[in-house]
């Protein structure tokens, strides 16, 4: 299927999914302390979701049970919510999507709980880091996979590997639409850029090695050595120019 | 048939579930029916769970989606639908998700 341009008013009402994705994780990122459980998380981003009259996106999405995504740690993406207690040292990578007015806006943060060592703290920052190198090629007249190129080398330069089994995608009227985009070095240039065209890029880093494994649950995706793992992701807008991030405001 | 709905949190009739329990697990079926206490419903595949012999099973054991087919919500309710509407659209949206997941799969 062929990459969707969205159209200016289409993009205005990513524009207000996107805040609300936004807004959420703002307000997930004050909550996030030693003791509060996973599904005390869902359970506050589900209802500021509702509340802004939008629909979470991942409830129910290929039977995932939850409003948000929490991976802590080992766990990459897709962790569910539960009574897991977060700890002091802990790192979680939350994971949102919102649904209004026949549009999604996706994007995941990795917050440090408590106190973590300056190591962790840079391994986070590095994941961050990469999406910025990654986007400066997000713009209308390049190819996909120079963003791909530039998040890996980021990423690679540090000492960090890219998971390579799960990738970016387009985003809209669906919550995942075409193109796949991987966050590894990819041979080949990838499909040009086009102003209109919205992308979740999200680097997925681990502090190990790529490897990962889905558990039993069918849902969480783990690192296969059991090293932590981080993830920065915002749904972009290719413009002409810069690019705009739909889930970064202010 | 058409795309599916993005927005049931609830039960509800034309909606696909995935089995929790049971030999059937992992399956995923249409609810034809639902019970007035709320406990059960009934799910039909249009292979080996027929329309007119429906399974009952627990709401507890049932995975919830976020896909209601209106055409089909719409058969249930007006008694018209057939097991080769269910088994199509199931299979349908087998294939849809096949492709979704090219040679990686897409992240949330």
């Amino acid at each position: 299927m062929a990459i969707t341009i969205k159209s200016r008013e289409q993009i205005e009402l990513m524009r207000e999914s996107g805040r609300i994705v936004f807004e959420a994780l703002a307000m997930l990122e004050k909550m996030v302390k030693p003791g509060i459980t996973t599904k005390e998380l869902d359970s506050a981003a589900e209802h500021f979701i509702l509340k802004n009259g939008a629909k979470p996106s991942f409830k129910g999405y290929r039977g995932f049970p939850a409003s948000i995504c929490s991976s802590v740690n080992n766990e990459v993406i897709h962790g569910v919510p539960g009574l897991r207690r977060l700890k002091d040292g802990d790192i979680i990578s939350i994971d949102i999507g919102v649904y209004k007015n026949g549009f999604h806006g996706d994007a995941a943060r990795t917050f440090p709980v408590g106190n973590v060592s300056d190591e962790v703290l840079k391994f986070i920052s590095v994941t961050k880091q990469s999406f910025f190198e990654g986007i400066k090629f997000a713009k209308a007249g390049h190819r996909l996979y120079e963003v791909s190129n530039a998040i890996a080398d980021c990423v690679e330069k540090n000492g960090y590997s890219v998971v390579r089994d799960w990738v970016g995608h387009g985003i809209g009227r669906n919550l995942h639409e075409e193109p796949q985009i991987p966050h590894n070095r990819q041979n080949g240039k990838g499909p040009r850029l086009y102003p209109g065209m919205v992308l979740a890029i999200e680097p997925m880093v681990n502090m190990g090695t790529f490897e990962v494994r889905v558990l039993d649950d069918e849902q969480t995706v783990v690192t296969e050595d059991g090293k932590l793992s981080a993830h920065y992701e915002n749904s972009v807008l290719i413009t002409e120019g810069e690019p705009e991030l739909l889930t970064l405001c202010g | 048939m058409e795309a599916c709905v993005i927005g049931a949190l609830e039960f509800e009739t034309g909606q696909t579930v995935f089995s929790k329990a049971g030999h059937d697990k992992r399956k995923s079926f249409i609810i034809v029916g639902l019970d007035e206490n709320a406990e059960y419903v009934y799910l039909a595949d249009g292979s080996l769970r027929l329309i007119e012999k429906p399974k009952k099973k627990k709401m507890k054991h049932v995975q919830k989606t976020n896909e209601v087919s209106a055409e089909l919500k719409e058969k249930i309710e007006l008694k018209t639908v057939s097991n080769r509407d269910i088994a199509k659209y199931l299979e349908l949206n087998r294939k849809k998700s096949k492709e979704d997941m090219g040679p990686c799969q897409k992240a949330m």
